[in-house]
């Protein structure tokens, strides 16, 4: 390979590393909150999300190669990085009562919102700790983290099928114990 | 998207801190330990104070919670991986459990698995046998004869077997009353009579050398299952020894009566030490005692060597000379019949197999008669029996070489693979049922009816015929 050759081959490497940054920064910006709350599912503990996100972007940051579905993709390496923080942190920090009662909700509700509300939300909560793992994943991801099923078959690396059926399933047995 | 998910899609979520911007921008790697961050204060952190409960809820995380959360975690092909290695794991525990469950291994089991390793065993067998035979003399009559005989017996691995044979009362030597040589593999079988110096062979596949390959101690190494009770310890030939009884049964399936087998057993080698076989049947009874096992020593090879003595006699069967066979078969069951039935012959007895049991049969009867070891010729102590015995026993002879010959054709037809079926369940009375027929060569049937009369019919009519 000659000298020209290779000065293009990095510099198409540099531009791709660049636009591939500048994707996972818009990213980021967009479904920041989403990755929060999807990492926060699964390790149950505001911090290891964090570390979780920051850990896979880290990682992010230094790829070689383009992902097809680079949203899918952040997901998919937040979700293990947070798989990676439960390992690696399976013993409770601390532990704060209000995050048993809220889950992935916000337990600061100002003055203005209804009792009836909060304790909806308590309810929400404690039937989505009871759910079944892939469902309340599946609905957390989708609800709150806003994405597709395909999306969420690409993350879980599950069938689109079966992706459908534990999100129809955890939302019915959400459905029954809230409104029945 | 519903009402209740629009519902729950108004829940406010909870906000990742500020701090969580600039340490994804920053680009490096994972630096705030959990443990760590909460030692800073939330001033110090940028963030809220830390909320975190890791595991399950409020509730103290469990060893299974924790399991079922990892498994949660994986992704799905690790899931079937492991899934695989669990299920092999189960499949391996389910079969080391079936091995624990499995009962443990029988002393039975033990020597029979100490026999079938064997080499080599020489042993010897005193036997004692009683033969009642019911159609001596004019008329029917029930004569018993007694034979004590010792036999040595050679066998080596895998199936060659020598058994030299005297009958201490009648034979004195030189060498064995009589010596079965069966060399192993489909090699013919010798038969020395040295007594009468003769020989005959006999295929391996003969019932005769079928029956010797199935005694013990051969057949013991075929043995699986338990025994059927325990006979305790003792002493043999200053070795302990435990002791079994067994069925015959259990040892060989075609064994002629359902007698027991004592089996005693060297506690350290678990080879046999001492065998008490008894058995009857309708005709016989007999009781060997086998001792004097010698396991595993050099046997001369010669010992297997069946080449026939020079000077001797060829005696063995051989297709019958040109004659009637309806006329001869009819005669030598008419003599049978004599005792009121015809030969038995057995479900799982082969007609050639029969056939040669009846030849062989009187050529014993001619033995035993020649060599006056009948109990009547032996009971003939006046003038006037001893004459009366020799009459009967020249007229027995008589008799018993039309049944050979007789039964020398219809071993003929059989060996010739003849359409051939023999009726034992019909008796002399039956005289329109079908006792014996075989196919001609013109396509039609001789049929030998229970009266002895003899037919040729077409096949149909032989259908019609056993439909009765």
């Amino acid at each position: 390979m000659g000298t020209a050759a290779r000065e293009g081959a990095i510099i198409r490497e540099e531009r791709m590393e660049v636009s591939l940054n500048g994707t996972l920064d818009q990213v980021y910006s967009e479904c920041r909150r989403q990755l929060f709350t999807c990492a926060l599912a699964i390790t149950r503990c505001p911090d290891m999300a964090e570390d979780a996100i920051q850990e896979a972007f880290y990682r992010l940051f230094r790829l070689n190669c383009r992902p097809q579905n680079v949203k899918a993709y952040v997901f998919r390496a937040v979700r293990n990085a947070a798989i990676d923080q439960v390992r690696k942190n399976s013993a409770p920090v601390n532990s704060i009562p209000e995050f048993a009662v809220d889950f992935i909700f916000d337990p600061r509700r100002g003055p203005a919102d209804a009792a009836m509300d909060k304790e909806f939300q308590r309810r929400v909560a404690e039937t989505l700790m009871g759910l079944a793992e892939d469902e309340r994943e599946t609905i957390v991801q989708h609800l709150y983290g806003n994405l597709t099923f395909r999306e969420i078959a690409e993350v879980r690396e599950a069938p689109l099928g079966t992706v459908t059926s534990w999100y129809q399933r955890g939302l019915e047995k959400l459905r029954a114990r809230l409104e029945g | 998207m519903d009402d209740f998910e629009r519902r729950l899609l108004k829940l406010p979520l909870r906000c990742p801190t500020q701090g969580l911007d600039d340490r994804v921008r920053s680009g490096k790697p994972e630096q705030t330990a959990v443990g760590q961050r909460d030692q800073q204060s939330p001033e110090q952190a940028g963030s809220t104070p830390p909320i975190a409960l890791p595991t399950a809820g409020v509730k103290p995380a469990k060893p299974w919670n924790r399991v079922s959360r990892w498994t949660g975690r994986l992704t799905r092909r690790q899931r079937v991986a492991l899934g695989s290695i669990g299920a092999a794991a189960a499949l391996g525990l389910l079969l080391v459990w079936a091995l624990s469950l499995t009962r443990p291994v029988s002393a039975m089991e033990k020597m029979a698995e100490e026999v079938r390793k064997a080499k080599s065993v020489k042993f010897t067998t005193i036997g004692k046998n009683s033969f009642v035979f019911l159609n001596l003399g004019n008329a029917p009559k029930t004569v018993k004869t007694r034979r004590e005989r010792k036999s040595i017996s050679y066998w080596r691995a895998p199936d060659s077997i020598r058994t030299e044979t005297t009958d201490p009362s009648r034979w004195n030597g030189p060498g064995p009353e009589s010596v079965k040589i069966m060399p192993g593999g489909n090699r013919p079988c010798l038969m020395i009579d040295n007594r009468a110096k003769t020989y005959r062979f006999r295929s391996p596949s003969d019932k005769e050398v079928e029956m010797t390959k199935s005694l013990p101690p051969g057949s013991l190494g075929r043995f699986y299952g338990d025994a059927d009770g325990e006979l305790g310890t003792k002493q043999i030939d200053g070795k302990k020894a435990y002791g079994f009884v067994i069925g015959i049964k259990k040892l060989n399936p075609a064994a002629l009566s359902p007698g027991l087998l004592e089996i005693w057993l060297d506690s350290h080698t678990h080879l046999p030490l001492f065998i008490r076989n008894e058995g009857k049947t309708e005709t016989s009874s007999w009781t060997e005692e086998t001792s004097d096992f010698q396991w595993n020593i050099a046997l001369d090879p010669k010992l297997f060597d069946a080449t026939p003595p020079q000077g001797y006699r060829d005696v063995t069967p051989r297709a019958p000379a040109p004659g009637d066979p309806v006329g001869q078969i009819t005669a030598a069951l008419r003599n049978f019949a004599r005792c009121g039935r015809y030969p038995t012959k057995g479900r799982e007895v082969s007609e050639k197999d029969w056939a040669e049991m009846l030849v062989a049969m009187a050529d014993l009867m001619r033995s035993m008669l020649e060599h006056g070891e009948m109990s009547f010729q032996v009971k003939a102590d006046s003038p006037q029996k001893k004459i009366q015995a020799e009459k009967t026993a020249k007229e027995e002879l008589e008799r018993i070489a039309k049944n050979r010959e007789g039964f020398l054709q219809l071993w003929a037809i059989v060996d010739a693979g003849r359409d051939f079926a023999y009726y034992d369940t019909v008796g002399p009375k039956d005289k329109t049922k079908v006792l014996l027929r075989w196919k001609l060569d013109d396509g039609r049937y001789e049929v030998i009816f229970g009266d002895l009369r003899a037919e040729a019919v077409t096949a149909e009519k032989l259908r019609a015929l056993e439909g009765k």
